[in-house]
């Protein structure tokens, strides 16, 4: 799209008044301008316009009826278009985009009111919750940077270096280091341009704990016949990086040359794949739009050729009033609501000289006195002039593809006939020779292969003349500059998108509550079993050479657990407990009560025999309670114990 | 010595190593390591995995003089550096020299011993001199310990205390073989390989004991840039104040990263050292000189994962991120 902006702006020459064809010359046409078909001869000569210079070239089916009106016959203009015919048709028409149009009900002033009542206070809250999320992190970050340690002032100045991820821009700026003379400094941009062009196809993250080894062991598993050349380069790099204090110009050239290729292969590769995915989608690959048969390139040049002066609208058609016009033509991808007709009107009541609709699907207002009928099945493909002007016209012939005929109305007047239909007429606003408004069934006339074909190109040079030679095309370009950011939203059509992002804001703030939007520790906080809490303080004891301590507490713990469980309630005796006990797990007697003793002993404060036994004999009171019954925390406990 | 016939050095003595012990590539690359940069190895693995092996192996490759101590509860610190025994002959005593005195030791599961005897060595392994009735005598270079631990048994067994593991460079996992290299060492084993008769290996001699000191030497030369010595320092630092650590390691951790980075660079054939050097080797150097939270070790974190979550916060030297 922006290549067509800059073609129109381009294609603007300012030159004096323009010849018509065959030697007819209109009033203000300076002998120097072209006659049409010599300027469509000098248009088609670029080498951009390729039909006319590749006798291959892959034309749309809809191109080929230009063929069948003798657009390839024209072989001083356009000499490999008629070879182009003669093949299939290969390349596929692109559809433009329809617009979806999206209207909300009317919902009536009460509903509409609680509506933008919600979301102004969506909007207030998002605002409140930023705003003081914003106010924490100052008033913590004035906290901090009271008295910042020096790790801290390094991770700020980290922070705060710019990071450059653009590999183009990398380059080049290594490249002036170099010149300056900073080669260390050079070879590490050359090196992140790499790094980050593999990064973009997705070979590796720059992440700042990783060493060059690790990018280099991810690219031998991703791409291990690129991984040797890379180990080149990484070897050179870290021997300026950390092994010479003096880098020459010479290991940078060897750094640059290496890298440049390998970025070289990955653009090489990029190509390709790009290229396969453009073939798969689009059939035979084909240069630009806007210069081939179906494009307005070659129209614009011509006109500019013959004295035109003419822009592509970008502002919205509605500020008609604000430019300098003197001519507008409407091109079938015009968007205009009632608001963008009215203001057409009020500019050509206003001193607009000339409104050009072109076809399209517009419904054209009743002031317009015309409108455009579908129409595929003429009579004839010979189009010749009408009443209107018919002196002017002269014998010239126009021929464009069936499409579409006009329904005039009173007031009328037919510029050209196809038979007996209208295909272009004109309608004077208010007095003869003030404002007109022309009204064409399609847009051919304004197409590329046109030009080439009858007296097409005089045609629309002496269709566009009386209109003025300062001109603006309102196109699918027209209204994209928005004045504010709402206008943008309007225009975007964004309304119903943020809506229901307003929408699912609200229902995460409604979840969250003030929560939302601030960032949360991820790890899963959970309540420890009260085992757990006696296994750590166990070891903390331990570690201390205290195990005969904390063998106390899990033990005073362990037989309540364990006598809980064997339902020994009434029975407070440990060898009781310790017949149980082995009843319940198959151990022996006398080891259960040796260990119950121990535990029990411990809580007293006997003396230990050694840290190491006491730590066993935590470990055993853990299998215990697992075996009569844990939660499953003792399996954890016993495995560190 | 330059870079060059380091390497080569470096690659013949862990080729013939290799040749006998298979499968044990990092374990090899590390010993080595730890040997260049003046350290000691702690190895924890089960038993059978090669470790006693290694030690035999390595002494008959670098020409060196070793011997082993099987460390068992009742051994005397005596029994590891010597004592003086009284000469009738003489009527004086005379020093007789512990197992120390030798150029590889084999501490073959030294948690079985108590602690006063595991600090028998304390004076040895830092100082490389043992001191026996106020007379301090040099111990023989180059001088390497290597001591085994079993991590599966733990009756009988006394943990080594921090002094004592702070001062073995590097703590290494043997992990058990893959199924290939399994395979490889019962095919050596068919083909007649016999691991008390190395000798029909015919392991060459690749350098001479003043050659390994020659080695140890250049590796102290090498190339340190200052933003390797930051990297260094970020790392440990990182290590006390980390919240699942209840102490994090010394300076004398530090020291044994930087040599062992010095030792690895010259074993790739770089004079200068990089951060990979560093990366590599600091799981090895820093996991047995920190201790875990008793709440981190209950949510089953290792000292490893910490390490490797302090290497994830460190920044580079020379990246390109933000």
């Amino acid at each position: 799209m922006s290549c067509r902006v800059l073609l129109c702006l381009l294609a603007v020459t300012l030159g004096p008044g323009p010849v018509l064809a065959d030697g007819v010359v209109a009033p203000g046409i300076a002998k120097s301008t072209p006659e049409p078909r010599k300027a469509v001869a000098e248009v088609l000569a670029s080498r951009r316009f390729e039909y006319c210079h590749d006798a291959n070239y892959p034309l749309t089916p809809s191109e080929k009826n230009w063929c069948d009106l003798g657009a390839g016959a024209n072989a001083q203009a356009c000499p490999t278009l008629a070879a182009a015919c003669k093949r299939d048709a290969l390349a596929k028409q692109i559809e433009p985009d329809r617009p979806l149009t999206f209207h909300l009900p009317d919902l009536g002033l009460p509903l509409r009111l609680i509506l933008w009542t919600l979301l102004a206070l969506v909007v207030a809250m998002l605002i409140f919750v930023l705003a003081r999320h914003f106010l924490d992190r100052e008033s913590k970050d004035l906290v901090t940077t009271a008295a910042p340690s020096p790790a801290e002032a390094e991770a700020a100045a980290a922070l705060a270096r710019e990071v450059e991820t653009d590999v183009q821009r990398l380059l080049e700026r290594a490249r002036a280091e170099a010149n300056a003379g900073d080669f260390r400094a050079a070879i590490g941009t050359a090196y992140a341009a790499l790094l980050r062009r593999f990064e973009g196809a997705g070979l590796l993250r720059v992440e700042p704990d990783q060493t060059n080894g690790d990018y280099l062991g991810r690219l031998k598993r991703e791409r291990p016949a690129m991984a040797g050349r890379m180990a080149e380069v990484v070897a050179s790099v870290e021997l300026a990086q950390f092994g010479e204090t003096a880098v020459t110009r010479d290991r940078f050239d060897g750094v640059w040359s290496a890298v440049t290729g390998l970025l070289a292969e990955r653009v090489g590769i990029l190509v390709v794949v790009f290229g396969l995915l453009l073939g798969g989608a689009c059939g035979q690959p084909r240069a630009d739009w806007e210069h081939s048969p179906s494009g307005r390139a070659g129209v614009i040049a011509f006109l500019g050729k013959r004295g035109f002066s003419i822009h592509e609208r970008l502002l919205p058609v509605a500020k008609i009033g604000d430019g300098k016009a003197e001519q507008l033509v409407l091109l079938p991808a015009a968007e205009l609501g009632d608001e963008e007709w009215r203001a057409i009107k009020k500019w050509l009541d206003g001193g607009g000289k000339s409104l050009v609709i072109a076809g399209g699907r517009h419904q054209l207002p009743g002031w317009v006195g015309m409108q455009v009928i579908e129409h595929r099945a003429l009579a004839s493909a010979i189009i010749v002039p009408g009443d209107a002007d018919a002196k002017r016209w002269g014998a010239l012939q126009v021929r464009v593809p069936e499409a579409n005929q006009l329904e005039c109305r009173a007031g009328s007047g037919a510029l050209l006939r196809r038979g007996q239909t209208v295909y272009a007429a004109r309608r004077w606003l208010g007095k003869e020779q003030g404002s007109r408004v022309v009204v064409l069934a399609d847009d051919f006339l304004l197409r590329n292969a046109s030009l080439l074909v009858a007296d097409n190109a005089a045609a629309l040079d002496l269709l566009l003349r009386d209109g003025g030679l300062s001109n603006e095309m309102a196109g699918d370009l027209t209204g994209l500059v928005s004045s504010n950011p709402i206008e943008s939203v309007q225009r975007g059509r964004l309304g119903p998108a943020l809506l229901q992002l307003a929408a699912f804001l609200l229902i995460f703030f409604a979840c969250k509550g003030a929560r939302f939007g601030r960032p949360l520790s991820m790890r899963k906080i959970e309540r420890r079993e009260f085992a757990e809490h006696v296994s750590a303080l166990g070891l903390h004891y331990a570690r201390a050479h205290g195990a005969r301590v904390a063998l106390g507490f899990l033990g005073a713990y362990a037989i309540d657990r364990l006598r809980e469980r064997c339902g020994l309630h009434v029975d407070r005796s440990l060898s009781g407990l310790a017949d149980a006990v082995a009843t319940r797990t198959g151990r022996p007697v006398g080891k259960v009560m040796r260990l119950l003793l121990d535990a029990r002993d411990a809580g007293r404060g006997a003396p230990a025999e050694n840290d190491a036994s006491d730590v066993e004999d935590m470990a055993e009171l853990c299998k215990l309670l697992d075996e009569t019954g844990g939660t499953g925390g003792h399996k954890r406990i016993q495995s560190k114990l | 010595m330059d870079t060059n016939e380091f390497k080569a050095s470096f690659d013949r003595i862990r080729g013939e190593v290799e040749r006998a012990l298979v499968g044990q590539t990092d374990l090899v690359e590390h010993a080595l390591i730890a040997l260049l940069a003046r350290g000691h190895v702690l190895l924890e693995g089960a038993p059978g995995l090669g470790k006693t092996l290694l030690v035999r192996v390595l002494g008959q490759v670098l020409a060196c003089d070793h011997r082993r101590i099987q460390f068992t509860p009742d051994l005397m610190p005596s029994d590891v550096s010597g004592g003086n025994v009284f000469n009738q002959q003489k009527g004086a005593f005379d020093f007789l020299k512990g197992p120390v005195f030798t150029q590889l030791l084999l501490a073959d599961e030294i948690n079985r011993a108590p602690a006063k005897t595991q600090s028998a060595l304390l004076e040895a392994m830092q100082e490389r001199q043992v001191t026996v009735d106020g007379v301090t005598r040099p111990l023989p270079e180059p001088f390497l310990v290597m001591a085994t631990q079993n991590p599966i048994e733990s009756q009988g067994t006394y943990p080594l205390p921090e002094a004592q593991l702070d001062r073995f460079m590097f703590k290494l996992s043997v992990l058990a073989p893959s199924h290939e290299v399994e395979s490889a060492i019962l095919r050596n084993h068919l083909a007649g390989f016999d691991a008390q008769a190395l000798g029909r290996l015919n392991l060459a001699r690749v350098i001479t004991p003043a050659g390994l000191l020659d080695m140890q030497a250049h590796v102290r030369g090498l190339r340190v840039d200052e933003g390797i010595v930051t990297y260094i320092a970020d790392i440990v630092c990182r290590t006390r104040g980390h919240r699942s650590l209840y102490y994090g390691a010394s300076p004398r951790a530090s020291i044994a990263l930087l040599h062992g980075a010095q030792a690895r660079a010259a074993g790739c054939g770089r004079d200068f050292v990089i951060p990979d050097d560093v990366k590599s080797l600091a799981p090895a150097v820093l996991r047995h000189r920190v201790g875990l939270q008793p709440d981190a070790e209950i949510e089953g974190m290792s000292t490893d994962d910490c390490v490797a979550e302090i290497l994830r916060d460190v920044r580079v030297p020379e990246t390109i991120a933000a």
